[in-house]
C-alpha cells in the first residue's frame, strides 16, 4: 500500500486484521465485500501517514460497534458510515478531513476504509487499539486524554443516536445499551480530534502492518508453518516484537457462555508433538486474555494470543471455536503504546480480574528453557 | 466370547497400551523386528525425520539412521546407551543424536529392538571461532521505506555469491550491520566474519594486521608470528571498513592481494593463498579522492563490483518513526522506563533535522531521551538543542507532504553562471554524497565524469580567483 | 421386496437390486445418454429382466445423481429466478453477487427489497404496503411460467412468519403451482449466504421437476409402482416431493453413497474412508453411518453459500500416479484430521486405486480394510440409504422457553421433516443433537441442529 488503498488490498488488509484480532473482533464477509465494491464505484482511497498531514485537520475515528452475527443477518449498506459522519460533523461543529482507524483487530480494519472510499476522504495509517478490544474507552486516546464525545451512531434504518458525556467509562456504557436498542449493531463515529492530537496519542502504521501481515500469509498458502514463519518476520519487524509459540495440540475442554452480550469462556489444549504432555488453558472475554499452565502466567492481556487452525493456519476466534480442533497458540508482544501504564488502567489483568499486573511475554518466557535466545533467523 | 475373540481383545489393548506409552515418550523412539525393518514409531519419530509413521514404517533401519554397528548390536541383541548417530531425514539432512537400544527377546531369540534418541549435544565451538561470529543479519535492518527495501533485496541477492562488494554510505548508516548481514546470509555464513577500520588502526600497523607478519619481522614481533585479517578470515569473509583512508601504498598490496588471491605476510618470503570474501566501505567520495589522486583507480574497480549504498536517514524519513520507537523500546526494557510519546512539534522537529550522524545519531538521541526525568511526553525543548535550531532540510522525505511549494526566480546569467547555478541547485537537492552526485548528474543530464570535472574547474577557477 | 438403486455419473449409469435381506442380486451398467432418463429406462429393463423380476416387486427406486451440480456449473437448464428480499436496509450487497455474467444471465436475476424481516429478538419489522410494492414489482418485470422465485427475509431461520406471507402472495399473483423457495427452510444464520443458497436452489427448480417428472412417468411406463427417492447432501434419501422443493441438497450426494456402499461392503459403519480414484483421493469419515456435515465456508460455482454438504477432503494424487513416500505422508495427514483422540478408527480403502496403497499402508493401530473395487459402490450405497429429517435453525430463548424446551422443539421439528422426506412415522429415532450459543447477542439465542432417521417401510431391515 503506497499512498492509495486498491481493491486489490482489501483480501489482505482483511487477513491480517484478523491476526490482529486476538480472538476477536469479527468475521464479516458481507464487509469485505462492501468495501471492495465501494472502491470500486468511488475510486481508490487516499491513503496518509498522520505524521505527515496538517495539524489543524479534524479526524475522527470510524467502527461498527455490536454483533458481527447481527452484522451479517442485518445487512449493512455503508451508508449509515456516512451519516455517522455527517451527523458527528454537526454535532461537535466541526469539518472531519480525514478518517481513521478506532479497532485494527478484526472487521473494523475494513470499516474505516468503506467510510474513507464512499466519502472520498482520506485514510489516515492509524487506529487507537493496536488489536482488537471490546470497549470504547480500551483507546489509547482514551488513556492519553482524549474525549470519546461527541459520539455518534447510526443503524441501517438511519436511526442515529448521540452521546455527550464526559466521562469515556459513561460513553461506553451508553453506547452499549443504545447499540441493543438500534438492533444490535450500529455504525459509530466518536473522538473528534486534530491532527496535532492523533500524532500524539494514535497507534501509528497501523494499516500498512495489517496489510503486510495479510501479503505473506496469504503467500504461505495455507501452510501453518510458513504462516508462522510470516508472523515472525513481519511482528519482529515492527514495534510489536517477536511472536512466541507456546503450544500445539488439540483442545480437549472448551466452556463458552454468554453473559452480558460478553462470550466469555476458556479452552483446554492437550500438548502434542515436542509439546507432549503439556497443558495450556486459554481465557476469553469476546478476545484471548490469557493463557497459562497451571498456576503459571504464560501470557497475558494487551498481549495478543492467536489460536491458529493447524489445517490452514487461519486465527480462530472464540465464536467459531470447536472442542477436538488441532490449533497451535501463538503469543506477540503488544505494541508498546498499548502497554503503557496509563492504558493498562483499561486493558491489563487487573481490569478483567485475572491477574495482579502485567508482565510482558518477553519478560514471562525468558524463564523458558525453550526459548532461542537472538535471531528471528533461529527458528520460533 | 472364545478364546479367539478374547485374545483379539487382549491385543488390541495392548497396541492402545503401546500407542499411548510410545506419545509420552519425550524422544522419537522406534521399534525394529530382527531384520531391521521398522514396525512402530512415535510422532517425535515422525518430526524428526520429517515423515508420517506410514513411510517410517515401509523402511529399514539403515535408511534411516547412519551408524554401522546398529544392525550388529541388534543381531547380537546387544544394549547400549550412548551411541552416537546421524539420523537422515527426508531432505537428506543429517542430524546427530545419542542412541539407546534395548533389545527384544521372544523364546530366547532376538526379535527386535526399541530404539530411544536422545539429541547429541552440538560440539562445542573452538574459541577463535566464536569470536568470528556474527551479530547482526537482514533482519535486523528495520525500515519499510522503498530505498531500504530495494537495497536490501539487491543485497540479499549478491550476498550468496562470492563477489567483492563495496558498500557507500555516510557514517552511522550500518554499513557494518549491512556486511555482517551479508556474510550471514552467504554461502560462508559457518566461517569467520572479521572486520577492520583501516582509519582506526595507525598506518605502520595497518599492514601487519592486514596480512600478518613473520616472526622476526619486526621489534616485538610475535615468536611464531601472526596471521593477519586476511588469513584469519579464511572460509568466510573480511570487512575492509574506511577503505578510503588507506594509505596509497597498501592499496598497491591490497590490489595485487585481491588480484592474485594470495598475501604475503610482513618479514615473509612465501605467498599464501587465501580464502576470504571481501566487503568494503566507505563513507568517503572516493570518485573525487581518484581525481585527486589520492585512491587507485585500479583498486577502484577491484572493489566496486558489487556498489551497494547504504542511504543517510534523512533519504528514508517514512522509517524515521518506527526507528526512533525501535529504539525507545529497546531502551526502556534496558532502564527499566516506560516508553515515552513525542509532542507533534517533538515530531515535526525529528522530521526536519537532517541527522548528519543517520542511524546512530538517531540511537543516541533515543538514549539521550529515555534517560531523561521529563514524563510520558517529549515536547521540544526536551530535545538536544542542536536539533532545535534545524538548518536547511536536507532530500524530500517518501511520504506526499502537504505543503506549499515555492516559485523559483528568473534572473539574467551568462551562461557559465547558469551552468554554475544549476549545478550547485542540483547538488544543494540531492546533497553532496557520491550517490548525490550520482543522482545530480542524472538530474541535469550530463555523465557523472563530465560533472566532476564541471566541480573541478570551479573549484580551480575559485582557488585562482583568491 | 427389492430395491432398485441407480447411480448416475458423467460417464455411466449403474443400477442394482437389492434384497429385502441387503443381498445385491443383479448389477448392470450402461452408458448416460444425453437426455439421463433414456439410459435409465434402459438399465433397468434390462436388471429387471436379468434378474428375472416382475416390476411391481419393487417396492422403492433410489436415484444418486450429480446432475444439478453440473446443471449449475454449466449453466444448463436453469430456471429463472425471481428473488424478494425482506429487511430494513436498501442498496447493499445484492443476491449472487460473486456469481460469473453468464449464470447472473442464465437465471436472468431479478429481485426487489420490501420491507419486512424480523429483529434478533423476533420482533417483526412492519411490512408496509410490502404487498403492493411486490406486485408492482411483478408487473415490472417479465415472469414467465417457468420462473422460480427465492424470498429470503432477515432473521427468517428464528421467524418465517414474513416468508410464508410473501409465499402466499406469490401464489395469488402468479398461480399456485409456481416454484418457489423459501430461505429459512434451506440455510441458517449468515444472509447472503442463506439467500444465494435460496436463489440456486430456486434455479433448479425446473431442471428438477423436468427430471422427476420424467422418471414418474419412466417407470409408470415400465409398470413400476414404487416410490421415487433421491439421495441428498448428507448422505440420506429424500421422497420425490422433498427432493421437488429442496433440489440443491442433492448436488455432494453421491461422494455419500461412495461412502455408504464402501461400508457396507466392508461392513463398517464407523471408520475413516480413503476413495482412491484414478485422478484424485477423497477422505472424510463415516460415523454411524453418516458423514460429517459442515455448512460455513462453502462456495458452489463461486457463490458463498449456506449448505450442509460432507467435509471431504480432497488431494489432487491419484492412483495413476506413484505411490511414494510424498503420497504416502499426505494421505496419512488427511487421515489423521479425522481421527478422534483416542481408539483411532479402522482405515477403509475403496476405489480402483486401493489395491496400490493398501499394501504400503502399515498402521498398527487400527485395522485398515479395502473393499474390493466396484464400480457399483455409488449405486448399492443409494440403495441402502436411510431416510432423514435435518433441523438447523436458531431458537430464541427467554424465561418460558428455555435449552430444554428449545430442544424439544427442535426434534419434533426433525421427526416432521424426517416423515416429510418419505419415512415411516413409526420409524423415526433421533440420532444426533448439538447446541451452541451465538456470539455478541445480547439475549439468550441457542443454534440447535437435530437429526432424526427413519426407515421407507415399516419393518424393513433397510437401516
Amino acid at each position: 500500500m503506497n499512498s492509495v488503498i486498491q481493491e486489490r488490498d482489501i483480501p489482505s488488509l482483511a487477513c491480517g486484521a484478523r491476526y490482529l484480532g486476538s480472538g476477536g473482533g469479527g468475521n464479516s464477509y458481507l464487509l469485505q465485500l462492501l468495501t471492495m465494491r465501494a472502491i470500486r464505484d468511488c475510486g481508490p482511497v487516499p491513503f496518509v501517514s498522520a505524521l505527515a498531514m496538517d495539524e489543524g485537520t479534524w479526524s475522527a475515528p470510524v467502527a461498527i460497534m455490536g454483533s458481527p452475527s447481527i452484522l451479517n443477518e442485518k445487512i449493512l449498506t455503508g451508508v449509515e458510515l456516512l451519516q455517522a459522519v455527517q451527523i458527528l460533523e454537526e454535532q461537535a461543529g466541526i469539518r472531519i478531513d480525514a478518517l481513521m482507524g478506532l479497532e485494527i483487530g478484526g472487521l473494523n480494519a475494513l470499516t474505516p476504509v468503506l467510510a474513507a472510499a464512499l466519502s472520498g476522504r482520506p485514510l489516515l495509517d492509524s487506529d487507537g487499539m493496536g488489536r482488537a478490544f471490546t470497549e470504547l474507552q480500551m483507546t489509547t486516546f482514551h488513556a492519553f486524554g482524549v474525549s470519546a464525545s461527541p459520539l455518534v451512531m447510526v443503524n441501517e434504518q438511519g436511526r442515529w443516536e448521540h452521546i455527550a458525556t464526559p466521562s469515556n467509562w459513561d460513553v461506553e456504557w451508553i453506547a452499549r445499551r443504545k447499540v441493543i436498542d438500534l438492533g444490535g449493531w450500529a455504525t459509530i463515529a466518536s473522538y473528534p480530534m486534530k491532527l496535532q492530537q492523533v500524532k500524539e496519542v494514535g497507534i501509528h502504521q497501523s494499516f500498512s502492518l495489517a496489510k503486510r501481515l495479510g501479503d505473506s500469509v496469504i503467500a504461505a498458502k495455507e501452510d501453518i508453518h510458513q504462516v508462522m514463519k510470516a508472523l515472525v518476520q513481519i511482528f519482529s519487524h515492527s514495534l510489536y516484537g517477536r511472536p512466541a509459540k507456546l503450544i500445539e495440540g488439540k483442545v480437549v475442554e472448551l466452556e463458552r457462555r454468554i453473559t452480558g452480550g460478553m462470550m466469555n469462556g476458556m479452552l483446554v489444549i492437550e500438548g502434542e508433538g515436542e509439546h507432549i504432555g503439556e497443558q495450556l488453558e486459554v481465557v476469553f472475554q469476546n478476545e484471548f486474555l490469557l493463557a497459562k499452565q497451571g498456576d503459571r502466567l504464560i501470557a497475558t492481556v494487551p498481549d495478543l494470543l492467536c489460536v491458529l487452525d493447524v489445517d490452514n493456519g487461519f486465527p480462530i476466534v472464540v465464536e467459531e471455536m470447536e472442542n477436538h480442533k488441532k490449533v497451535w497458540v501463538v503469543a506477540i508482544p503488544a505494541h508498546p503504546l498499548i502497554r503503557h501504564s496509563k492504558m493498562l488502567q483499561t486493558v491489563g489483568p487487573k481490569r478483567y480480574g485475572l491477574a495482579k499486573e502485567f508482565i510482558p511475554l518477553e519478560q514471562l518466557r525468558q524463564s523458558d528453557d525453550r526459548e532461542a535466545e537472538g535471531h528471528v533467523s533461529a527458528g520460533y | 466370547m472364545n478364546e479367539k475373540e478374547r485374545l483379539q481383545e487382549e491385543r488390541k489393548l495392548l497396541l492402545q497400551e503401546v500407542e499411548a506409552l510410545l506419545s509420552m515418550i519425550a524422544a522419537p523412539v522406534l521399534v525394529i523386528d530382527q531384520n531391521g525393518a521398522i514396525l512402530h514409531v512415535n510422532t517425535l519419530a515422525e518430526q524428526a525425520w520429517r515423515r508420517s509413521q506410514i513411510t517410517l514404517t515401509n523402511k529399514q533401519i539403515a535408511e534411516l539412521i547412519d551408524q554401522e554397528d546398529i544392525l550388529t548390536y541388534l543381531k547380537q541383541g546387544k544394549p547400549t546407551k550412548n551411541l552416537p548417530v546421524q539420523i537422515k531425514d527426508s531432505t537428506g539432512g543429517h542430524h546427530p543424536y545419542r542412541c539407546r537400544l534395548h533389545p527384544l527377546f521372544v523364546n530366547q531369540k532376538v526379535a527386535g529392538a526399541v530404539l530411544q534418541l536422545m539429541k547429541q549435544e552440538p560440539i562445542p565451538e573452538q574459541g577463535a571461532d566464536r569470536r568470528y561470529r556474527v551479530r547482526y543479519t537482514f533482519h535486523d535492518i528495520r525500515g519499510s521505506s522503498e530505498v531500504l527495501t530495494s537495497l536490501l533485496a539487491e543485497a540479499e541477492k549478491v550476498a550468496k555469491s562470492d563477489s567483492t562488494i563495496l558498500v557507500r554510505g555516510e557514517s552511522g548508516t550500518g554499513k557494518e550491520v549491512l556486511a555482517q548481514a551479508i556474510h550471514h546470509a552467504s554461502l560462508r555464513s559457518d566461517g569467520p566474519f572479521l572486520a577492520l577500520n583501516c582509519a582506526a588502526i595507525p598506518e605502520s600497523l595497518l599492514e601487519s594486521e592486514l596480512f600478518g607478519y613473520e616472526e622476526g619481522a619486526f621489534t616485538g614481533a610475535k615468536k611464531g608470528g601472526k596471521m593477519g585479517r586476511f588469513e584469519l578470515a579464511r572460509g568466510g569473509t573480511l570487512f575492509l571498513d574506511e577503505v578510503g583512508d588507506m594509505p596509497l601504498h597498501l592499496q598497491a598490496k591490497l590490489l595485487r592481494v585481491l588480484q592474485e588471491r594470495r598475501i604475503e605476510r610482513v618479514g615473509g618470503s612465501g605467498s599464501i593463498p587465501i580464502d576470504v570474501r571481501v566487503i568494503a566501505a566507505t563513507h568517503k567520495d572516493l570518485e573525487a579522492m581518484i581525481a585527486r589522486q589520492k585512491f587507485r583507480e585500479d583498486l577502484y574497480y577491484r572493489l566496486n563490483v558489487i556498489p551497494l549504498v547504504m542511504p543517510p536517514l534523512r533519504e528514508r524519513k517514512a522509517d524515521l518513526y518506527d526507528l526512533i520507537h525501535y529504539f525507545m523500546k529497546k531502551f526502556s526494557v534496558r532502564l527499566d522506563k516506560e516508553i515515552k510519546r513525542f509532542s507533534s512539534q517533538a515530531l515535526q522537529c525529528l522530521y526536519d533535522y537532517h541527522w548528519p550522524g543517520n542511524v546512530r545519531e538517531l540511537e543516541n538521541v533515543a538514549e539521550y531521551i529515555m534517560n531523561l526525568e521529563i514524563g510520558e511526553l517529549v515536547t521540544v525543548t526536551s530535545l538536544p538543542a542542536y536539533m532545535r535550531n534545524a538548518p536547511a532540510r536536507g532530500a524530500e522525505p517518501d511520504f506526499p507532504v502537504i505543503k506549499r511549494t515555492e516559485v523559483p526566480e528568473t534572473t539574467y546569467l551568462n551562461f557559465d553562471e547558469a551552468e554554475k547555478k544549476l549545478l550547485f541547485e542540483a547538488l544543494k537537492r540531492f546533497g553532496m554524497s557520491t550517490e548525490g552526485k550520482r543522482k545530480a548528474a542524472e538530474a541535469l543530464g550530463i555523465s557523472v565524469s563530465t560533472l566532476y570535472r564541471k566541480l573541478q574547474r570551479i573549484r580551480r577557477e575559485n582557488k585562482l580567483s583568491r | 421386496m427389492y430395491r432398485l438403486g441407480i447411480d448416475v455419473d458423467g460417464v455411466n449409469t449403474y443400477c442394482v437390486v437389492v434384497s429385502q435381506n441387503l443381498q445385491v442380486i443383479c448389477k448392470a451398467q450402461l452408458p448416460t445418454t444425453d437426455d439421463v432418463l433414456t439410459g435409465i429406462e434402459q438399465i433397468v429393463r434390462h436388471v429387471l429382466q436379468h434378474a428375472g423380476l416382475h416390476p411391481s416387486q419393487i417396492k422403492a427406486v433410489i436415484i444418486g445423481t450429480s446432475q444439478g451440480y453440473k446443471a449449475l456449473l454449466d449453466h444448463q437448464n436453469l430456471a429463472g429466478v425471481i428473488t424478494i428480499r425482506l429487511g430494513t436496509s436498501k442498496g447493499s450487497i445484492p443476491p449472487l453477487y460473486e456469481a460469473d455474467q453468464s449464470l447472473q444471465q442464465a437465471i436472468r436475476l431479478r429481485y426487489v427489497e420490501l420491507p419486512g424481516g424480523h429483529m434478533v429478538d423476533g420482533t417483526p419489522y412492519p411490512m408496509e404496503n410490502s404487498r403492493s410494492l411486490l406486485e408492482q414489482f411483478l408487473r415490472g418485470v417479465s415472469v414467465n411460467p417457468d420462473d422460480a422465485f427465492a424470498i429470503a427475509s432477515t432473521f427468517s431461520p428464528m421467524n418465517g412468519d414474513h416468508e410464508r406471507q410473501v409465499a402466499a402472495w406469490i401464489k395469488q399473483l402468479c398461480g399456485t403451482h409456481v416454484s418457489l423457495t423459501m430461505s429459512h427452510e434451506i440455510g441458517n444464520i449468515g444472509f447472503l449466504e442463506r439467500e444465494n443458497t435460496a436463489v440456486l436452489n430456486a434455479a433448479l427448480a425446473r431442471s428438477m421437476r423436468q427430471t422427476l417428472c420424467g422418471l414418474t412417468e419412466l417407470f409408470q411406463c415400465l409398470g413400476v409402482s414404487a416410490g421415487i427417492f433421491l439421495t441428498q447432501n448428507n448422505g440420506s434419501v429424500m421422497s420425490h416431493t422433498y427432493a421437488l422443493r429442496y433440489p440443491i441438497r442433492t448436488l455432494c450426494s453421491r461422494a455419500c453413497n461412495s461412502f455408504r456402499g464402501a461400508a457396507f461392503l466392508a461392513g463398517r459403519n464407523d471408520c475413516v474412508m480413503v476413495n482412491v480414484e484414478e485422478n484424485l483421493t477423497h477422505i472424510g469419515i463415516w460415523k454411524k453411518g453418516f458423514p460429517k456435515l459442515i455448512g460455513v465456508g462453502r462456495k458452489i460455482a463461486g457463490i458463498p453459500v449456506n449448505l450442509q454438504m460432507p467435509e471431504i477432503s480432497t488431494l489432487d494424487w491419484g492412483a495413476k500416479r506413484e505411490v511414494d513416500d510424498d503420497a504416502l505422508d499426505r494421505i496419512y495427514q488427511a487421515i489423521q484430521r479425522y481421527q478422534p483422540r483416542f481408539e483411532p478408527l479402522p482405515i477403509l480403502f475403496t476405489g480402483e486405486g486401493s489395491e496400490k496403497v493398501v499394501p504400503l499402508f502399515k498402521y498398527p493401530w487400527a485395522d485398515v480394510v479395502q473393499t474390493d473395487h466396484t464400480a457399483y459402490v455409488s449405486a448399492i450405497g443409494a440403495c441402502i440409504a436411510p431416510i432423514s429429517g435435518h433441523v438447523d435453525r436458531m431458537y430464541w430463548l427467554n424465561e418460558n422457553n428455555g435449552r430444554d424446551e428449545a430442544i424439544a422443539l427442535a426434534k419434533e421439528e426433525a421427526v416432521k421433516e424426517a416423515v416429510l422426506a418419505g419415512a415411516n412415522p413409526e420409524t423415526v429415532n433421533i440420532q444426533a443433537i448439538e447446541a451452541a450459543p451465538l456470539s455478541y447477542i445480547p439475549c439468550q439465542a441457542l443454534r440447535i441442529q437435530v437429526r432424526a432417521t427413519g426407515l421407507i417401510e415399516p419393518n424393513g431391515p433397510f437401516r
